[in-house]
């Protein structure tokens, strides 16, 4: 039988228990759900089940934030033992996320954001007016067939530091080969293309702006994510309404979208409607470049090669052409010797404990994350990693706190270590029986190999050494300890 | 496969306490009855699924608590409302004369576009009771206040022996059907040629 | 409110979309014109285009974005040539006010649905009322019932369509994507019933 959802429950079990029976589906098993509702208790999308089986419990979500918004106050978040509730309020749209997996709660509300954004993305801010002029507006006929946009962007939540770094990751490839490619591509822009975007994957190969126009890393993500999870665009060169949430929330733009091969796509963006064969042009004449430069040919070498392996971290300075060289910063290696890099590739960790490392370029908004290597091997490992990185990320981005921050911290799991300056954020994860001293002298070399190797991993822009402050002359200054 | 929508409609309950607003819902949701009074704290949600004319509903069913310390449900809880029930016990004068003040109410809340046509549906309960002896209000002066206000559409009903439930919520669901039909057209922007690209904008809330 | 741009852009008749540039010459023996396909979403607009481009059926469906582009070239037994450029429309009810980008200066549009689809069938005479306002006065116009081959499931007799067809001056066929039955006969049909530019 089937109970009321109730909404004056006292704990999340009776809040949840409530609501237990209004769908048949047992999505509460799940450790993470996410609903949108409209501001009148529509359902809207529901991450698992029916979402019109989950008609009660969206009704129920309405009611909490209509009640304490009827008291003049916001509802943001609710604790309930180990479940966490969050809520966004964006105009008529709610979105919602039930959680208990222990995330702060600046990562779910950033999570949030993402997926409103990705359905202004495809919708654009406009469907707000529906609600103004028809509270009772139904909106999930608008997102027909997007289900696995959104699946697929909440996927990347728990493996794209992406989502949570509001930066953006390259593909690494040798300066001369991305040269090439960003200069068919500015070409391009220069031609009246907004936005001209090289992709494989998720990684960036080039990305061009018209003058002034800048592309938000999180549009990036949102972007590729809506064309790789997109069936459609692999079939055939399409030409799509598309709307970026942080250039223009209120207005369509229009992406060509052409796969070049099974990874790497060319998007290119224009306001005019009428472009498209003008667009199609431009793509013949950037395929026609890639394939006379072979760039394609070095983009599909780089997906197997990998990106930096903490294994070739360079002993010291200026010693980097000993044995336990890197395929990344050879110099006079403008290609990468690949028999080093075979498939069964297992790294063994790095040197004092190194385990991983993200590194955030502020000013270039990209990032760029070692591969994983030995003891970080499975996928339950790589997500325990994810998750403290994201943790982490986001306790050294509370607010009030300035920059130059440093964090030392030791677990049962890891030692991680945090250095974050107006420049850049390092995050590094060791052994956690690494010794500090040692762990600290390792970080200053891994930023050293990332200003060795960063014409390379970065997309770097008409001033490439400007941003750069050399950690060799900046010492790391001294670290908190939190031991745990 | 083509687009088979399903229609959601939201379909607000009041009245005064006791009236029996759960248990009609209960009644027509579960085809269950409890002679056992539990007020209602704040509100409860249902959904049923309907068919009509071919088509598939879901019926949101907002039942709300009558006591006048949760009355204040506001706007939003109103809001986007497709039908609204007031019931009424038949055996109580009151909660008939209080009938006025709850669509007033939820006029006031919701600001239906056309509050002239808002569907709603009146329902007397409890006729069962004393073998309808008890009663004080006729069917006669309830059909007039109906009519006085737009023929609002009414059905005697017992949520205990289930009289008329299930008529009365497929004219609830026929009517806030109605009421959705006309759609909103969703027109999109497009940034034109040459329109001024603002260069990086931080989401602004409008 | 803020839907003038729109159909102000549908009224003013701009030719200039996406229509394909030919140079301004027209060879009489080497058309090229432009099709746009309409339907609901799920009749297999897409399926029916790769059919009859890449001769290729995918069951799994895939859920067009936007519209995408495809062109296919057929020799007449006249020996003339017929270039369709197709735009391939999403049928998704989001992209519903932007059709007009697409079936713009169209000189084709066929018109798709679902003979296993009654409510396909109505969205498909909701795109024929839309063709005559909106598009091109001598656009030529096919009414489609895809899915032929699930004649088992059918709820929209043939009756039906071709009452609906010739009402509107349609042309009217049946077709098959997945057995590829009367997949290649639309196109020739569309190909010669296409006005012929005077070889003057």
């Amino acid at each position: 039988m089937r109970r009321p959802s109730n909404f004056a429950f006292s704990t999340y079990d009776s809040f949840i228990n409530e609501v237990q029976d209004d769908a048949s589906i047992s999505w509460r098993k799940r450790k993470k759900h996410f609903f949108i509702l409209s501001h009148s208790g529509k359902p809207i999308y529901s991450r698992y089940g029916d979402e019109h089986k989950l008609a009660g419990f969206s009704a129920t979500l309405q009611a909490i934030i209509s009640f304490v918004e009827n008291g003049g106050d916001r509802v943001n978040l609710i604790r309930a033992g180990k479940h966490q509730v969050v809520f966004l309020v964006k105009g008529p749209i709610y979105l919602v996320c039930i959680s208990c997996t222990e995330e702060p709660y600046m990562s779910l509300r950033g999570q949030l954001e993402l997926l409103y954004n990705q359905m202004i993305l495809i919708l654009t801010r406009s469907v707000n007016r529906c609600f103004e002029k028809n509270a009772k507006f139904d909106m999930t006929p608008l997102l027909g067939g997007t289900d696995v946009v959104f699946s697929s962007l909440i996927h990347s939540f728990s493996w794209n530091p992406a989502t949570f770094l509001h930066a953006y990751t390259c593909l690494p490839l040798a300066y001369a080969i991305r040269q090439s490619s960003g200069a068919i591509l500015q070409d391009v822009a220069d031609s009246g293309v907004l936005f001209a975007i090289l992709m494989c994957k998720h990684k960036v190969i080039s990305l061009v702006g018209a003058q002034k126009a800048s592309l938000h890393p999180d549009d990036m993500l949102l972007l590729s994510n809506f064309v790789m999870s997109s069936e459609s665009f692999r079939t055939s060169e399409s030409f799509s309404p598309i709307c970026l949430p942080r250039f223009n929330p209120m207005a369509f733009l229009y992406a060509y979208v052409h796969y070049l091969d099974g990874d790497t796509y060319l998007t290119l963006l224009t306001t005019s409607s009428d472009a498209f064969y003008h667009l199609k042009d431009c793509r013949i004449r950037v395929e026609n470049v890639l394939l006379k430069s072979n760039v394609l040919g070095e983009v599909q070498r780089s997906m197997v090669d990998g990106g930096m392996r903490i294994e070739d971290l360079p002993d010291d300075r200026g010693s980097r052409s000993g044995a336990v060289s890197s395929h990344l910063g050879q110099p006079g290696h403008a290609t990468y010797s690949s028999e080093r890099f075979d498939e069964a590739f297992l790294g063994v960790g790095g040197p004092a404990g190194l385990w991983h490392f993200i590194y955030r370029s502020i000013s270039l908004d990209q990032y760029v994350s070692s591969e994983f290597s030995s003891p970080i091997n499975s996928r339950r490992q790589q997500k325990r990693l994810y998750r403290s990185y994201q943790k982490i990320y986001a306790s050294m981005h509370e607010e009030g706190i300035g920059p130059h921050k440093t964090l030392f911290k030791r677990d049962d799991n890891y030692v991680l270590l945090c250095w974050v300056t107006p420049d850049f954020e390092l995050y590094a994860v060791f052994d956690p029986l690494a010794d500090k001293a040692l762990a600290i002298k390792t970080c200053n070399r891994v930023c050293q190999w990332i200003k060795d190797v960063e014409n390379e991993i970065f997309l770097l822009g008409a001033s490439p050494f400007s941003w750069w402050t050399d950690p060799g002359n900046t010492p790391l200054p001294e670290f908190a300890e939190i031991s745990l | 496969m083509p687009s088979r929508r399903r229609t959601l409609l939201k379909v607000i309950i009041l009245g005064d306490s006791g009236v029996g607003k759960t248990s009609l819902m209960n009644q027509y949701v579960n085809k269950k009855f409890s002679n056992q009074y539990k007020a209602t704290i704040g509100a409860d949600f249902l959904t049923k699924e309907v068919q009509f004319e071919d088509r598939l509903f879901t019926l949101q069913i907002w039942d709300t608590a009558g006591q006048e310390r949760f009355q204040s449900l506001g706007v939003a809880f109103y809001r986007g409302a497709d039908c609204c029930v007031l019931v009424y016990d038949v055996n109580s004068m009151k909660s008939f004369e209080n009938l006025n003040n709850w669509r007033e109410e939820f006029l006031i809340q919701a600001s239906p576009s056309d509050p002239e046509n808002f569907p709603f549906v009146v329902l007397g309960n409890k006729v069962d009771i004393d073998g309808g002896n008890s009663r004080v209000v006729s069917e006669k002066k309830a059909r007039a206040w109906c009519a006085s206000k737009g023929n609002i559409p009414y059905f005697e009903t017992s949520a205990k022996e289930g009289t008329n439930v299930e008529e009365a919520f497929q004219c609830i669901a026929k009517n806030a059907l109605k009421s959705g039909e006309e759609e909103e057209i969703y027109l999109p922007d497009t940034l034109d040629v040459g329109a001024s690209s603002q260069p990086r904008t931080s989401g602004c809330e409008c | 409110m803020g839907c003038a741009s729109s159909v102000a852009d549908r009224n003013s008749g701009r030719t200039a979309s996406l229509n394909p540039d030919n140079g301004g010459a027209v060879d009489p023996k080497n058309l090229k014109v432009k099709l746009v396909l309409l339907g609901d979403s799920g009749v297999g607009k897409s399926c029916i285009v790769l059919r009859f481009v890449r001769g290729q059926f995918d069951p799994t469906s895939k859920v067009t974005v936007g519209a995408s582009f495809l062109s296919q070239t057929i020799a007449l037994q006249d020996s003339t040539t017929v270039k369709f450029e197709i735009w391939d429309t999403a049928g998704q009810e989001r992209y519903a006010a932007l059709a007009p980008l697409y079936y713009r200066g169209a000189a084709v549009a066929v018109v798709v649905y679902d003979i296993t689809s009654p409510e396909s069938f109505a969205k498909a005479q909701y795109w024929v009322k839309e063709l005559q306002k909106h598009g091109s006065p001598d656009i030529v116009m096919a009414l489609v019932g895809n899915k032929a081959d699930l004649h088992e499931k059918r709820e929209v007799t043939t009756q039906d369509g071709i009452d609906c067809a010739e009402k509107n001056g349609m042309f009217f066929i049946e077709t098959s994507a997945k057995t590829a039955d009367n997949i290649n006969q639309l196109f020739e049909e569309i190909a010669k019933r296409l006005p012929r530019p005077s070889a003057a």
